[in-house]
């Protein structure tokens, strides 16, 4: 069991606070993935989980225990780095085997662990190399190899595909969650790649300046965003979100939007718009419209579902399950409903 | 400030860190010391500066230091001048040499370029105990031993001077240079217009390490020379030491502030600059 | 498409001459410098090894060929070199340790070690020679001497430093070592600020004590700088001249005559032994070139570069 807990923690540096009153709770044997924009205290989370950059107020508990003030290497934990940190002048073989040397595991298991974890990365052929000899790539798996021979309770990933190329950090994606159903380990995932989150987390912890602004799967936070920020960092392009009165706000997904020259019944949203620009994407298409009132949204069609041409004049609608409503504070009221809101956004006479 | 001390003592493990940094201190202050030991015999009396113990600090502030030196018989002025002259002759011929050559070694192709290049590389390796020997014999040939010249001719092309030139021209974009030429900019003008100004840096580092260097020459001038008259100051020091009949310490340190005040006051105003110049030496 | 026109005679002309006229001003400007490295540095090292075929004196250096009984050294030879070696060792060993300890004592970037760089590296700026009296007071066996004067108020006895022929070379190497430290752990301290933190939080993690961190990954990673301090401190150390005549001359007796005084000597202090001067000269740059390539021979395979 490797459950970790955050209570009340704070991170301040000098006089900067950086967290302030975190309450967390990282289920074991769980992908959770912290994202966020840059500077939202992810990694400063990660890297109290760690032990290196210890919190300044607060508890971490893992499994129950106290380790808030327990030095790292005696904390059962693995880390990849988002540079790798592998060691240059060592061989790929000694980098494996580094951390196991200084535990004093004997040698016959050692070797054992090797071979074990240098075939599940694939870098058997490679173990007496130099890593300056190996590519970006490689140099990550050995980055993980080295990780999970210590057969840690809890694996720390500081956005580890961030620096490979956009190929192969997807096939990466897939080959770290089939690790992780494998391994059955707790991992925690730090990226500010929204979609990396979502495809890959088991819950998404989405954070901005430090606060939590929601914890869920990535259904969750994608049907059910528990505001404005939530909302508008997933999902690409972000939700389209429009003005209603009262200080309330409506939002809805691009993906959501339909958009024809004859207007279609059922739709709890119409609009008129013209098409400022098409973008054809593959199996998408994506569009910037203007409104009567000139506000501009994007829309995205799926295998032609809706195809305009540029400087196209259409009805743009959508219908009231779509429909996300946020208070003044940003925070979602619901979708779907209520009802009056509903009738506000209307539209229908235009 | 309040608060940085403040800062201070929250980090977890301020005790080491605080003995670390007075051990620290200690040391530095340590490592000055011989200047300030040099400064303060330089103003204090003659019998002062003999007494036991000694004082650490002048109980009577004196010039007679300086007085001796200069009444010792050696004409210490000549001295200086002639190290002055001779530090601000090399840095110029230097200037006029280097530049020209690192920037054709950087930015110009012609035939051989390799071979001299290479000429360059060699002279780099071979010190200056090699040379003085069919240098000085060749000084005397030319009757030039009782002028300032060997002390500066020699010293006119420094081939790590001119790596560290040509490097700095590399750096600039070649764009630059074809854009001035379709400005109809002839070569001269490229040069002083266009890439000196970009590599004052550079320059200014040489002509440091030149004064540097010249300034505190004492070999050189030492095989170079047969009269005093030419000689530089860190020869008069040495003499002062032997013309003096029981060796007067305020005096002779006195003699010495006279060599080593100025490169601290150009160090204290260029001190980044100084030390980032010799660390590129390192990254040869 | 049009074809590409081929040049005219008078255009290939004016092209050869638009080159040739580059390349004579190229020439131009490196003429200078190229003619005053021949001069001065190329053609004497010829000159010198020439000479040191011959017996002769400054009038002279021709006057009878001989080379054999020039390299067939004196025995004061081996006394010179012995000297050299014995200051070569002293210095590398206490100039490297130290300038390690210090790079990882000061390579943090803090305003207390920005300026403890500055301050180590001070005493470097200045003349040998000026280090060098500086020190011999200091280091005076009068009874004013200041480090006498401290050790006996510790309660050590006073140390005969520089006229004491078994401690008179280690005085020298301590003053050297006080003015090169600081320039030495300058450039290992850029090395050190060039590992990534996360190599040592890494390292961290994987339960590598202080210890262990620092001889088996932070050695090895400035191994490159480690090496050149190596090489330069040695032929530096062959070279010393001007801290040596100042502090001790040679002295006391031979104790500290090294081999670049010992080459001084004999071209200029004494009669007709020019030759035997240059032959001892081209002996020591044969010895610095069979160390630097020793060096690169057997330890550059240590040094891990990257």
């Amino acid at each position: 069991m490797a459950e970790i807990v955050f209570e009340k923690v704070g991170k301040s540096f000098g006089s900067t606070k950086v967290i302030e009153n975190l309450d967390l709770t990282i289920e074991d044997g769980k992908f959770t993935v912290l994202v966020g924009s840059s500077g939202c205290g992810k990694t400063t989370l990660l890297r109290m989980i760690a032990g290196i950059g210890p919190a300044t107020s607060g508890r971490i508990l893992m499994d129950g225990k106290d380790i808030t003030h327990q030095p790292p290497e005696k904390r059962d934990i693995a880390m990849v780095f988002q540079n790798y940190a592998i060691y240059p002048t060592m061989s790929v073989r000694e980098n494996i085997e580094f951390g196991l040397k200084n535990k004093k595991v004997p040698k016959e298991e050692r070797d054992r662990r090797i071979a074990e974890y240098a075939e599940i990365v694939g870098m058997t052929p490679y173990l007496d190399r130099k890593p300056s000899d190996l590519s970006g790539g490689q140099r990550q798996r050995i980055a993980l190899a080295r990780a999970m021979v210590k057969k840690p309770s809890v694996f720390l990933m500081d956005e580890p595909l961030s620096n490979l190329d956009a190929k192969l950090r997807a096939a990466m994606r897939v080959e770290l969650i089939e690790l992780q159903r494998r391994l059955g380990t707790t991992f925690v995932y730090v990226t500010h790649d929204q979609i990396e989150a979502m495809s890959m987390a088991d819950t998404i912890v989405l954070m901005e300046k430090g606060q939590i602004q929601q914890i869920g799967s990535p259904e969750e936070i994608y049907h059910e965003p528990a505001n404005i920020f939530s909302a508008q960092f997933i999902g690409t392009p972000p939700m389209n979100v429009l003005d209603l009165d009262g200080g309330v706000r409506f939002g809805v997904r691009p993906e959501s939007i339909r958009m024809s020259a004859e207007r279609m019944d059922g739709m709890a949203l119409y609009r008129r718009g013209h098409v400022i620009t098409r973008e054809m994407l593959g199996a998408e298409l994506q569009y910037k419209v203007r409104l009567s009132d000139g506000k501009t949204l994007m829309v995205r069609s799926e295998n032609d579902r809706d195809d305009v041409e540029e400087s196209a004049d259409v009805w743009v609608m959508a219908p009231a399950r779509h429909l996300h409503f946020f208070d003044a504070d940003g925070r979602h009221i619901g979708h779907g409903g209520p009802e009056d809101l509903l009738k506000k956004v209307g539209g229908i006479n235009e | 400030m309040i608060k940085a001390i403040k800062n201070y003592f929250v980090q977890p493990g301020w005790g080491l860190q605080l003995l670390s940094d007075i051990i620290k201190i200690l040391l530095m202050l340590a490592f000055i010391f011989p200047f300030y030991w040099m400064l303060v015999t330089a103003f204090k009396g003659y019998t002062e500066s003999m007494a036991v113990p000694p004082t650490l600090f002048p109980k009577v502030w004196t010039l007679e230091g300086y007085r001796s030196t200069f009444n010792s018989g050696l004409n210490i002025l000549n001295y200086a001048k002639n190290t002055v002259l001779i530090t601000t002759a090399v840095i110029a011929l230097q200037l006029v040499i280097m530049v020209p050559a690192a920037y054709a070694f950087a930015k110009r192709e012609f035939p051989l370029k390799g071979l001299w290049f290479g000429i360059v590389l060699v002279a780099f390796m071979i010190p200056l105990q090699l040379t003085y020997i069919p240098v000085y014999l060749r000084m005397q040939d030319l009757n030039l031993v009782n002028t300032l010249w060997p002390q500066i001719l020699p010293m006119g092309a420094d081939a790590f001077g001119i790596f560290m030139l040509r490097q700095s021209f590399k750096q600039i974009p070649d764009e630059i240079i074809e854009s001035a030429k379709l400005d109809s900019a002839g070569e001269i003008q490229i040069m002083t217009r266009i890439m000196l100004p970009m590599c004052k840096s550079a320059m200014v580092t040489i002509a440091m390490f030149s004064f540097i260097g010249t300034w505190n020459a004492y070999f050189w001038p030492l095989v170079m020379t047969r009269n005093e008259s030419v000689r530089p100051l860190t020869m008069a020091v040495e003499k002062l030491r032997d013309v003096e009949m029981g060796i007067r310490w305020n005096s002779l340190m006195a003699a010495n502030t006279l060599l080593v005040v100025p490169i601290l006051i150009v160090f204290i105003f260029a001190s980044k600059k100084i030390i980032e110049g010799f660390a590129y030496r390192g990254m040869k | 498409m049009t074809a590409v026109t081929s040049m005219t005679r008078e255009q290939k002309k004016e092209l050869g001459r638009i080159k040739r006229r580059s390349w004579l001003i190229s020439y131009a400007m490196i003429l200078p410098a190229i003619v005053f490295l021949i001069a001065f540095v190329i053609y004497p090292t010829i000159s010198m090894f020439i000479m040191s075929l011959y017996f002769g004196n400054a009038m002279n250096p021709y006057k009878r060929f001989q080379w054999f009984k020039n390299y067939s050294v004196r025995p004061d030879f081996w006394v010179a070199l012995r000297n050299t070696a014995e200051y070569t060792g002293m210095a590398l060993v206490l100039v490297m340790v130290l300038s390690i300890l210090f790079a990882q004592w000061m390579y943090k970037s803090r305003k207390l070690n920005n300026v403890a760089q500055t301050v180590f590296f001070t005493p470097h700026l200045v003349a040998g020679v000026s280090a060098g009296f500086i020190w011999s007071w200091l280091m005076s066996s009068q009874p004013y001497g200041l480090f006498n004067t401290v050790f006996n108020a510790l309660g050590l006895s006073s140390v005969r430093w520089l006229d004491d022929s078994s401690t008179a070379m280690f005085s020298i190497v301590l003053m050297n070592t006080w003015k090169s430290v600081g320039y030495y752990c300058l450039i290992i301290m850029s090395a050190m600020k060039s590992i990534p933190t996360e190599i040592y939080e890494s390292a961290r993690l994987d339960g590598s004590s202080s210890i262990k961190t620092f001889f088996k990954i932070t050695i090895p990673m400035i191994s490159p700088q480690l090496f050149f301090l190596l090489i330069t401190i040695t032929t530096g150390s062959f070279k010393v001249f001007d801290s040596v005549r100042i502090m001790t001359g040679g002295g006391p007796g031979d104790a500290t005559r090294v081999l670049s005084m010992y080459i001084y000597d004999y071209a200029f202090e004494r009669n007709n032994t020019l030759g035997y001067a240059c032959a001892a000269g081209i002996l020591m740059m044969l010895m610095m070139v069979a160390v630097t390539v020793f060096d690169f021979g057997f330890v550059e395979k240590k040094v891990h570069y990257q």
